[in-house]
């Protein structure tokens, strides 16, 4: 999918000072960034919270991007991975109250049941990833964002980004066996 | 286990959400360009009021005789009071004109 295509799609007329449809920015971006979340932080998450957490910020601040919305998009998903991190460190504190206390049941007939689906035991997997694997998965799968794309929100270069995924890609098929 | 199974994970945001979220940011919109237009609005008047009290204080300021006396004894420092003439040497005054033609 070439996120830059679409969205001179929907800006036919762009210029670098004309006002982008941010209407139809947000229903294209909204799956994206949702599912960005939904593979990134896993199950038991806030997926529409931390969407909205994440839109909320980026709105404020849109129109210094109205010339660039490629750039716009660059910044999103930024935005969405420091609320990621900003989630996940909150997490962590809690897991570290609670373990004493909620410790997983490995092996309940509720826990097998769930895991019987396919879909459910690859989330299981992908959950096990390396945090940065995960991160790029997520954007890979989730937001279903080109390598290039992926590399201009990371900081990564684009065949380091290919190599990192080809290698949680054979993490996740070894597992699977 | 295949690559496109990895896309099947994806879920589609529940239409209340989309609408919930969507209103949300109207809202942040109407909101902020009035909270900006206040703010700028209120830096306005600050400077303006600031710069009517440093005007105000240094009118009243010059009320005061000796603060008066003060400022009229800096304002002779540039005043032109004295001439005097002096004499120049004319031939050296031309060939100094001629120097620079």
């Amino acid at each position: 999918m070439n996120l830059d295509a679409d969205l001179l799609a929907l800006l036919p007329w762009s210029t670098a000072v004309a006002e982008p449809d941010w209407d139809a920015l947000y229903a294209q971006q909204l799956p994206r960034i949702y599912n960005y979340f939904h593979y990134r932080v896993g199950r038991g998450a806030d997926i529409e919270e931390l969407t909205a957490r994440t839109f909320e910020k980026a709105w404020r601040s849109r129109r210094r991007y109205r010339g660039d919305i490629a750039q716009f998009t660059t910044w999103l998903y930024r935005i969405a991975r420091n609320v990621a991190i900003d989630y996940r460190r909150s997490e962590r504190r809690h897991e570290n109250i609670d373990l004493a206390t909620d410790l997983p049941t490995h092996g309940s007939p509720e826990q097998e049941l769930a895991l019987s689906s396919d879909q459910e035991r690859l989330k299981v997997l992908i959950e096990g990833l390396p945090d940065r694997e995960r991160e790029l998965l997520a954007l890979k799968y989730g937001a279903g964002e080109t390598n290039r794309a992926i590399a201009a929100v990371t900081g990564l270069s684009e065949s380091n980004v290919g190599t990192i995924l080809h290698r949680a890609l054979k993490t996740l098929r070894a597992e699977w066996e | 286990m295949k690559e496109s199974d990895l896309y099947r994970l994806r879920l589609e945001p529940t239409p209340e959400f989309q609408r919930r979220l969507r209103l949300a940011l109207k809202a942040q919109e109407r909101e902020l360009p009035a909270d900006s237009a206040a703010a700028r609005r209120g830096g306005r008047a600050l400077a303006l009021t600031a710069l009517t009290a440093v005007v105000a204080t240094a009118m009243l300021m010059l009320t005061l005789p000796s603060v008066r006396a003060g400022a009229e004894a800096l304002r002779e420092l540039f005043r032109l009071t004295n001439c005097a003439a002096a004499t120049i040497d004319r031939d050296r005054f031309n060939r100094l004109c001629h120097r620079q033609t």
